[in-house]
């Protein structure tokens, strides 16, 4: 075991873990865990070694941020870099018989390089197990008052709805979101329940556990790695390991669903991975109004697992890869002059000048996307006031198009 | 009949009862290994190392017991990827050198599906009659 000085001891509580422990590895003792502190910070924790001659047991403990508590999760940096990055690094020594403890404040270059994780130690994958209880946690600005925008908490809650709301072509059954009572400690938070809501007839061979496990799964790709994998919509040759794996699994399901829908499959899969991206982009577009994150999360087996931290950069980021993705249909359609179109506001985030809203289309009423463009403020405008009245407006804009259905439009401001 | 004592001494929970394990002769499973051999250490639970720093039941049940995975709910090359993962980690790991695959003979004790992370993940209990040779071992490898 290796030497600290001294007078790195601190007396604290801040990297003890008092609630939300969840281990990441494990074998005869947790390797690799997690959980949070006393003030609900993020404390990684990990075993380093055990001294059997003065009976102490030896673990790192650091307190990180949600940004890089998620890149380690989802494998983007490695649990070295994680504690050269960290502000506070911990070592902590405990008695065999957990009677005593002594906490050190250290810095990386304190520890001896052998005893340091590997360049290579990346958290595990994600092992998906059926999950029926998701949530919404906000963070930042007016959500750390514990208050929330009427108007936006119903967005929200009406997009996870509709995420939620799973219903693939030729599956006997969908899925239902139900609200939850909201817990206390968070700073707004909402919680759902989700269930098979049964069709005609459900197949005797059907695993309701196994497709809750897809479903898992399946968030999980629409909310991370279809961003990293959205080549695979736009006919890229390429690796999609991700996609690949959902693809596999999509696939077992209408197998033992006696489906047989093979050369269809992907494509099935490629379009409700498509309106769930789209759901995303609604559903993350109010961020940075009046709160900064919203963390995705799931309880499994009683362990609360974060599938993404949706922040403004998740945002915008999500809105490109769905226009990359509309661009691709060989309908893609953009006007090329400015036209005249009526719409009713719906959502608008007044920061990003982004929203949506319902257009006039025939005899149809469609939602749709859109962006203002210019720079002169929005507020008292036309566009805040069908927000608020529910007026319908003339606009003027361009609209873009796919199978002659409007997605998104970008508006010329006009003050009147 | 198997006896299980030395599980229930030294705590106010009965393991047995409380998870109610159950024999299986029948899976393969694994454990990681020091060496290419197995030898007595590679089958000491942390309770037996003197290592009782625990709270709840299930953490005492985990710590009594050894960690197995059963290889039927997990292809080998997760199994190896989890062991090399652990050396990552922790550099200064007992075991995670070989690992072997290995049924279980009759009496040598009880598999409780634990349940920790990954289905696989089995905790086992020896019973007080429970040797090494208990084991039979079908393959070991290095990692």
């Amino acid at each position: 075991m290796f030497h600290i000085d001294k007078n790195k001891i601190i007396v604290s509580s801040l990297p003890i873990i008092v609630d939300g422990y969840n281990d990441l590895l494990f074998d005869d003792e947790p390797i690799l865990y997690t959980g949070f502190n006393k003030d609900g910070n993020i404390i990684i924790g990990s075993s380093v070694d055990e001294d059997y001659e003065k009976k102490i047991e030896r673990h790192f403990h650091s307190q990180v941020s949600k940004e890089i508590y998620f890149n380690f999760l989802k494998q983007e940096i490695s649990y070295r870099r994680l504690l050269e990055e960290v502000q506070s690094f911990f070592v902590i020594d405990s008695s065999f018989d957990g009677k005593t403890t002594t906490i050190y404040l250290v810095n990386i270059k304190d520890i001896p390089e052998d005893y340091l994780p590997t360049y290579e130690a990346y958290c595990p994958e994600e092992v998906y197990k059926p999950a029926y209880e998701y949530g919404l946690i906000l963070t930042g600005k007016k959500a750390n008052e514990h208050i929330a925008d009427i108007t936006e908490a119903t967005n929200l809650q009406d997009n996870f709805a509709k995420l939620a709301r799973l219903k693939i072509k030729n599956f006997p059954f969908s899925t239902i979101a139900y609200l939850l009572p909201s817990n206390k400690a968070a700073s707004f938070d909402f919680n759902f329940k989700i269930e098979i809501k049964e069709g005609e007839q459900l197949d005797i061979l059907f695993d309701e556990k196994e497709f809750m496990s897809f479903f898992y799964q399946y968030l999980d790709f629409c909310s991370n790695y279809l961003l990293k994998e959205k080549e695979v919509f736009i006919g890229d040759e390429g690796d999609f390991p991700k996609f690949n794996s959902l693809r596999k699994v999509f696939l077992d399901l209408y197998k033992k669903l006696n489906i047989s829908i093979e050369d269809e499959i992907e494509n099935i899969l490629k379009e409700e991975i498509k309106k769930s991206a789209s759901t995303l982009e609604s559903m993350t577009e109010n961020i940075g109004k009046n709160f900064t994150t919203i963390q995705f999360s799931n309880k499994v087996d009683g362990r609360i697992n974060t599938i993404c931290i949706f922040d403004e950069k998740y945002r915008d980021i999500i809105e490109e890869t769905n226009v990359t993705i509309e661009k691709y249909s060989p309908e893609y359609y953009s006007d090329k002059e400015v036209n005249s179109y009526r719409i009713q506001i719906y959502n608008l985030n007044t920061e990003t000048r982004k929203g949506s809203a319902y257009v006039e289309s025939g005899d149809y009423r469609l939602k749709v996307k859109f962006s203002i463009l210019g720079d002169e403020p929005i507020e008292e405008s036309k566009y805040t006031q069908s927000l608020d009245k529910g007026k319908v407006i003339d606009i003027k804009g361009k609209a873009k198009k796919v199978k002659e259905e409007i997605k998104r439009l970008e508006i010329e401001f006009e003050k009147e | 009949m198997m006896t299980f004592n030395k599980i229930r001494e030294d705590v106010n929970v009965d393991c047995i009862k409380e998870f109610k394990p159950k024999e299986n002769t029948e899976d393969i499973f694994t454990r990681a290994l020091k060496s290419n051999k197995i030898t007595d250490d590679d089958l000491k639970s942390l309770w037996e190392l003197g290592r009782k720093g625990y709270n709840s039941k299930k953490e005492i049940c985990q710590r009594k017991g050894l960690s197995v995975d059963k290889l039927s709910n997990i292809n080998i090359d997760e199994i190896e990827k989890k062991y090399k993962r652990i050396k990552q980690f922790k550099t200064k790991s007992r075991r995670c050198y070989f690992y072997c695959k290995f049924r279980f003979m009759k009496n040598a004790g009880k598999v409780w599906d634990s349940l920790v992370i990954r289905d696989s993940h089995k905790t086992f209990f020896k019973s007080d009659s429970f040797t090494k040779e208990n084991l039979i071992v079908l393959e070991i490898r290095l990692l």
